[in-house]
């Protein structure tokens, strides 16, 4: 008997590729959101596992893409949230300390810990769209699902962004490299 | 047609910046498959000690209002004594000022007059 979708043999070869073809784009977005790495493989690893018991249990969802991101979406507005509450306890019991945050975590990689200010700098919507189409790769329609907006309200989120990400990389580059020279 | 480019240029710099390292990414499709929870996620839930914090202040929080309440209620004695007599209402507050509430007067009958013009 040839291996079709519903045998299961073929739907889980199909899950593996989707998988592996999804989940660094699920860090480098989460990544982006949250500004910590473990934090984003966290998220990663959420969405991805929701979608294998999902497509394990019912088949895979219309767009996988989506589902995986729409999760991933959510989780990191939580993970942000939780930080942002549990930052003043940290403090209190020295952990602040132990997990460092992003500017001083990736002290080595300047590039990241300049991408990442940049990216803060952006609106949040601008900031969500502009991750979710540049390192999620998603279709504007998909993002505009995502972010309850218009496909033509993506696209232009998208466009002011890059042109304001790209205004203003070179210029925090350039601060950074006279002040520390 | 430059700033074209540099918009390319920009995106190419955040992904690289973003995107993670081969293992990572395995690491992640592979617990995922497995239908694992992420190690780090139980690790970070909060400890004990924050949760005994947060319920200590809670408790804290809580009788401080009961007791707030508790003495509000006790130091506010009823400042407005209310008589009634007859059909008037006399109310009397506290640092002596009163207030009588009745009905309006009745009106007298009129009377007869009588008009005393001089020739």
């Amino acid at each position: 008997m040839l291996p079709n979708r519903a045998s299961g043999f073929l739907a889980d070869v199909d899950l593996d590729e989707v998988a592996r073809s999804l989940a660094p784009r699920l860090i480098a977005y989460a990544l982006g959101r949250t500004g910590c790495r473990g934090t984003a493989e966290d998220i990663a690893q959420d969405a991805l596992t929701a979608l294998v018991r999902r497509w394990r249990q019912a088949g895979p969802p219309e767009s996988p893409d989506a589902f995986a991101f729409a999760i991933a979406k959510r989780r990191a507005g939580r993970a942000v949230l939780r930080r942002a509450l549990t930052a003043p306890l940290d403090v209190l019991r020295g952990v602040a300390r132990d997990e460092p945050g992003v500017d001083r975590a990736y002290e080595d990689r300047a590039d990241l810990a300049m991408v990442l200010t940049a990216l803060r700098r952006l609106p949040r919507a601008d900031r969500e769209a502009l991750l979710l189409r540049l390192v999620g790769d998603l279709a504007f329609a998909d993002i505009a699902v995502l972010t309850n907006t218009s496909p033509a309200a993506v696209k232009m989120r998208i466009s002011r962004a890059r042109r304001r990400l790209a205004a203003s990389l070179p210029e925090y580059f350039h601060g950074r490299r006279t002040h520390t020279a | 047609m430059d700033d074209e480019r540099t918009l390319r240029e920009t995106d190419v710099r955040v992904r690289a910046a973003l995107m993670p390292d081969e293992a990572a990414a395995r690491q992640v499709v592979d617990r995922a498959l497995a239908g694992d929870r992420p190690p780090r996620q139980r690790a970070r839930q909060l400890p004990r000690f924050t949760w005994a914090l947060t319920a200590l202040a809670l408790i804290i929080v809580s009788i401080s209002a009961w007791q707030w309440r508790r003495a509000a209620a006790a130091t506010s004695p009823a400042s407005l004594a209310v008589t009634g007599r007859g059909s008037i209402v006399v109310v009397e507050h506290q640092d002596g000022r009163r207030w009588v509430v009745g009905p309006p007067p009745e009106r007298r009958a009129g009377g007869n007059y009588v008009i005393v013009v001089q020739k």
